[in-house]
């Protein structure tokens, strides 16, 4: 017997064309890309697009927008290879090609003050970000801050290596004055810029939090390297239980539907199961934080 | 579904007449120790009975390589049109083995989970399969009883089983009774063109052709393959891993002539006009170096060691976990093809008895 | 303004420039869009700046350095054209002998007395060691292959016409293959370099009954050893393994790790 349900029409490769409404130079490397697309996109905090050109080539890309963003789609693209370079050469009006939205990304709901279904409450949401790690939870961290008393207290640790690479200040500047919302940015090192923020890694300021353990969520997102030494410092100043860990892992994603092979860490797709994991489900993949 | 008898002589030249009906695949010999599945003509002679798993997997027809997933072109206006790329034709695979039966089944099941692919569900659609039971292991490689893929016969739309002794070699004759199960609508469709008479009896048939097979049939693993399978996911017995990889080329051989090996690259391609072209995709292999690297360089498994246990843990543990299926036929074909000795078969075992040895 | 693409001659049969006239059917569509301004088998032009210089052939003569260094300060990328330019190619073997014996084993005895004494005789002479481009300069893109693959020729063109990185992927001979059902050479009896060797060409040798010599260069990650235990192991001589690897690799440039 054929075991097949009917084939869909639809091709799942073909991207839909969003026109680019601004282009905005955040450092160097990244630009922040605002683009409308043709319908809205409906996504969750955390999820990525895969964005490109035909013809060209694309890549996986952090939905930087909130979850109520409709049918304008923000996201930052740093320029490393070949689709980015091309990307980065595109103006107003051009058109991207974009693909998704893709993966699991955050249930809000698992970070609401009061939610229904939980014995928990959750009453301290600590978000450590890593570089360009606040790409992707800037999607989180914008319904929160639009919803602020729907959520209890708010602490954003935010690294960048210098003052050049640090992203989205003026926003965060704005999240400040939100009740209950402390925030932490750091550099690694000033290198001779005028900086207002602390100087040091994002793992110095974690043993300050005052936060109530049991009625924590911690979310991290950063370079590789970052996440060995944030867990450590989390593990031995704080007893959070590694459900209330959120993890947003990066891998090599082509295809975003779970097929094509590139993005799996042991029996998971990032693209599928991920970007976003619990760290409880991550003790289990030897290959996820290596 | 209904059954019917018929011999060799009268299969070999119904195949011939589908043949000229429709795009038909058959196991043929290649000039070297080989087979490979070729469009049929008539000139060959059917080597039904010997052939053995040929380079490629007959799943590759329905999953080729350069894939065409759509093309485009610019408009006047700068906007872009799609289009699917390729029409499918309808193609009959014949003689396929149940290991490569049990490949294609496997494909079916990782194409239509989760956001289906129409590529190949389109494919697929337009595949009839004509299966042919085994009688005596290919060779020295298979073990396909040890992988339970022996006597698999889900996604076939008829399956053959020879009645009669498959290890005298010969022309085929009126002597060779083979029994065929239909075992859908289209195979019912297929068989009318075939000279035979009903079958009453099918299973007692079957069942006395399958006891008349060797014991054991093909190689066989140290422990049943569920233990196996437990052994691999418990422990990373990272040396047994080492030892094979220092051997290793690390050119995807093993990779692309699996029949459940499925990872792909796409690819971009611009034409020169500059405002039209096409994605394609590629067979993709995760021995390969850059498998696993991502846009900036960091490799997530840079070592030859660290390919190998996601490709054996992959067939065993990974993909068994989600679709509740060893992905590993033992159809042998990575240790026939691989140039350097590696065999899955004694990966598997070496991996299984270094984690007994840790466990004493 | 449509970029000026030059090709430049060093030693070598000049083929991988007649591969390139061979592919008619691309050939005309794409001088469109370019701008040939030197091309020793087709026309004669100069000028001071290139967009893209194709170097083929591999480096001998300290004048032929001088020439790619002044090719390099004017280029904005240097592709290095077939196995001649990266990887010194058959002429590279003789990097393995001493120059005089090497010359007396061509030309005989006499003329390598007169080599000795007559400075005008032979030019070439003046070589030390046979070197692939990227020896001498920074190479930008490497078209592999004795001769170069009018595939990725086009590959490469198109890319940097649309300001992309043209990608080649690092895969063995093997995988194309798989991709094509090929038989295995092994299993013709035969033996082949194809599982340490640059993919790339569609393995249009072995389709054609051939083996593999690697003429596209050894990969960075190949396996070497293991290469060899497995020639020995088909009953090849230790002798006739190395003069295998040699024989299109000899000036090849070692991999990093």
């Amino acid at each position: 017997m054929k075991t097949l349900s009917d084939p869909v029409k639809s091709n799942p490769y073909i991207p839909m064309m969003a026109e680019i409404q601004s282009i905005e130079p955040l450092t160097k490397n990244e630009m922040l890309f605002r683009v409308r697309l043709p319908e809205p996109l409906n996504h969750r905090p955390g999820q990525f697009v895969m964005a490109g050109l035909p013809g060209i080539g694309e890549c996986a890309i952090s939905i930087s927008s909130g979850p109520e963003s409709g049918k304008t789609l923000e996201m930052v693209i740093r320029k490393v290879g070949n689709v980015t370079g091309v990307l980065h050469k595109l103006k107003k009006h051009d058109l991207i090609g974009i693909r998704g939205p893709f993966g699991s990304g955050f249930e809000l709901n698992d970070f609401h003050l009061k939610n229904g279904n939980q014995e928990t409450l959750i009453k301290d949401i600590v978000i450590i970000a890593g570089g360009l790690g606040l790409v992707p939870l800037r999607s989180l961290i914008i319904p929160i801050m639009e919803h602020k008393s729907d959520f209890g207290r708010v602490h954003l640790i935010i690294g960048s290596k210098t003052p050049r690479e640090a992203l989205f200040r003026q926003q965060i500047q704005q999240w400040k004055i939100h009740p209950d919302c402390s925030i932490t940015e750091l550099v690694d090192n000033t290198d001779f810029q005028d900086w207002d923020g602390d100087v040091g890694l994002v793992t110095e300021p974690i043993h300050k939090l005052n936060i109530i353990e049991k009625n924590t969520m911690v979310v991290l997102c950063g370079p590789p390297v970052m996440y060995k030494f944030v867990l450590m410092e989390i593990k031995m100043n704080f007893n959070i239980p590694d459900n209330h860990i959120f993890i947003d892992l990066e891998r090599r994603m082509r295809c975003g539907l779970g097929k094509c092979g590139h993005c799996q860490i042991n029996h998971v797709y990032c693209c599928k199961e991920g970007p976003v994991f619990r760290y409880s489900q991550l003790t289990d993949l030897s290959e996820a934080l290596n | 579904m209904n059954a019917y008898l018929s011999n060799l002589d009268q299969i070999e030249s119904w195949f011939f007449n589908l043949a000229e009906k429709q795009l038909f695949f058959l196991p043929k010999k290649t000039q070297g120790v080989n087979y490979r599945f070729e469009p049929i003509d008539h000139q060959q002679s059917l080597d039904l009975l010997n052939y053995k798993p040929t380079i490629l997997p007959p799943g590759k027809n329905i999953f080729p390589d350069d894939e065409i997933l759509f093309s485009y072109y610019k408009d006047d206006d700068g906007h872009y049109q799609f289009s699917q790329g390729v029409t499918v034709n309808s193609q009959l695979l014949a003689g396929v083995r149940a290991c490569d039966l049990k490949g294609v089944y496997l494909l079916d099941e990782v194409f239509s989970d989760g956001v289906k692919d129409s590529h190949y569900l389109r494919r697929r659609e337009k595949t009839d399969i004509i299966a042919f039971n085994c009688m005596t292991p290919c060779d020295d490689h298979c073990f396909c009883e040890a992988a339970q893929s022996l006597d698999f016969q889900m996604g076939a739309d008829i399956f053959i089983t020879p009645l009669f002794s498959t290890s005298h070699k010969g022309q085929a004759n009126e002597e060779q009774q083979c029994l065929l199960e239909v075992l859908t609508p289209r195979g019912n469709e297929l068989i009318k063109s075939l000279e035979s008479t009903e079958c009453s009896s099918p299973q007692d048939l079957k069942n006395h052709a399958i006891a008349s097979r060797p014991q054991p049939f093909g190689r066989q693993f140290s422990a049943p393959i569920e233990q196996l399978a437990k052994a691999i996911h418990q422990k990373d017995a990272d040396s047994v891993y080492q030892q094979y990889a220092e051997q290793c080329f690390s050119c995807g051989t093993c990779n692309l002539v699996c029949p459940t090996c499925y990872c792909f690259e796409t690819k971009d391609e611009l034409n020169l006009d500059g405002s039209s072209g096409k994605k394609t995709r590629h067979w993709d292999a995760c021995l390969s170096p850059g498998f696993a690297e991502v846009a900036g360089g960091h490799n997530f498994r840079a070592e030859p060691a660290a390919r190998q246990h996601h490709r054996i843990r992959r067939k065993f543990d990974y993909l068994p976990q989600r679709f509740e299926q060893t992905f590993c036929t033992g159809c042998g074909r990575c240790g026939r093809q691989c140039t350097t000795g590696i065999d899955i078969f004694n990966i598997v075992n070496d991996v299984y008895l270094s984690v007994q040895e840790s466990q004493e | 303004m449509k970029p000026k693409i030059a090709f430049f001659d060093f030693a070598s049969c000049e083929g991988c420039q007649l591969a390139l006239l061979n592919c008619e059917d691309i050939l005309l569509d794409l001088l469109e869009l370019v701008d040939l301004v030197e091309f020793r088998e087709a026309i004669s032009e100069k000028s001071a700046r290139y967009d893209i210089s194709f170097i083929e052939g591999s480096i001998h003569r300290e004048e032929d350095s001088k020439r790619l260094l002044d090719i390099r300060s004017r280029s904005q990328y240097i592709v290095a054209l077939g196995a001649c330019a990266c990887n010194g190619n058959v002429q590279a073997r003789s990097n393995f002998i001493a120059p005089a014996e090497n010359y007396k084993l061509i030309y005989g005895e006499e003329a390598r007395n007169r080599v000795q004494v007559d400075k005008n005789y032979w030019p070439l002479w003046a070589h030390t060691r046979v070197r692939s481009v990227e020896e001498i300069v920074k190479v930008d893109y490497h078209l592999r292959g004795c001769p170069m693959d009018a595939n990725e020729f086009l590959t490469l063109v198109k890319a940097l016409l649309s300001n992309q990185i043209p990608h080649f992927p690092a895969h063995a001979v093997c995988v194309e293959c798989k991709r094509n059902a090929n038989e295995c050479v092994f299993d013709k009896g035969m033996s082949c370099l194809g599982p340490i060797a640059y993919g790339g060409c569609d393995a249009v040798c072995i389709n054609n009954g051939h083996v593999c010599d690697a003429c596209r260069g050894l990969l960075p990650y190949a396996n070497v050893g293991a290469h060899n235990a497995l020639m020995l192991s088909k009953g090849i001589s230790k002798e006739a393994i190395q003069s295998r690897y040699r024989l299109f690799c000899s000036a090849e440039k070692m991999s990093e790790s």
